[in-house]
């Protein structure tokens, strides 16, 4: 028997369905997760987080439109609520993050040492997740969840050409924190459908 | 550089679970909303004498006309 489509389920969850709500959240629970966890660069905070969006969705599910795919509206609630996150967390979180840091100062690992232990995709998503929230949630959705500039845009509620200008600086920024080469940085002339 | 961050990226991404027990309590956690469906948010604009007086897509239009009414008990119930 053939799963039901995400329209049907939409459907099925506007009538009062949490069979619904459960298959929605096993559909799309790892895109929502992944997002926010790259975001937060927390685990807590992207279960949280997780959990959260799929309330919503049920919470406000007469207000989505079966007709359109539900993965806009599930990146743009996942962007904003990680956002919300970062800005309260960070009043209180940075302090304790820098102590902590002082702390364990004197038995931390030479950067060497670190990066010996790191494999390459923790350093890059480290690398990601110490952007400027801006343009880390920006590259998230187009590196990790392949977005085009478009869709971005249209996700985030700002012009293409903040995409593609907060786009840049992040690239060059991973560039210089990854230790990349010049010669495999081209410029970023190329645009998804 | 674009193909390896893309890759890094997901592959770390991919290695990462959330707890099984969020599926769990966030159906319990629905069942229970469905109880005790929480008002949406209105600006006190849209609940004068904390009453719910507007909504759907004719209360932004009214509002922005809401000059050309006369706020009393009577008008409003003309509305």
């Amino acid at each position: 028997m053939d799963k039901p489509s995400s329209r049907d389920l939409i459907l099925q969850l506007q009538a009062g369905s949490l069979e619904a709500l459960g298959e929605l959240y096993d559909r799309y629970q790892a895109l929502v997760y992944r997002t926010a966890l790259v975001i937060t660069n927390d685990s807590n905070a992207a279960e949280d987080l997780l959990q959260d969006v799929f309330l919503r969705l049920h919470r406000f599910a007469d207000r989505i439109d079966p007709q359109r795919p539900l993965e806009p509206w599930l990146y743009r609630m996942t962007a904003n609520l990680s956002y919300t996150w970062v800005k309260r967390s960070r009043r209180w979180y940075r302090p304790l993050e820098d102590l902590a840091e002082w702390l364990v100062g004197g038995e931390k690992n030479s950067p060497q040492e670190q990066i010996e232990q790191d494999d390459d995709w923790e350093q890059v998503q480290r690398a990601v997740s110490s952007l400027p929230l801006q343009q880390r949630v920006v590259v998230v959705l187009y590196y990790l969840n392949d977005l085009s500039l478009q869709e971005i845009s249209d996700i985030l509620d700002v012009p293409v050409g903040t995409v593609k200008s907060r786009l840049h600086y992040g690239r060059m920024a991973l560039k210089l924190k990854l230790g990349l080469d010049n010669d495999i940085l081209p410029d970023l002339n190329h645009e998804r459908p | 550089m674009d193909a390896y961050i893309s890759r890094s990226l997901k592959n770390w991404a991919a290695r990462q679970q959330p707890s099984k027990k969020i599926r769990s309590q966030l159906l319990a956690q629905a069942a229970s909303d469905s109880y005790q469906m929480v008002e949406p948010y209105y600006p006190p604009q849209l609940k004068p004498f904390n009453h719910t007086l507007l909504d759907g897509s004719f209360g932004p239009l009214i509002l922005a006309n809401i000059h050309s009414f006369n706020m009393t008990t009577m008008s409003l119930r003309m509305i």
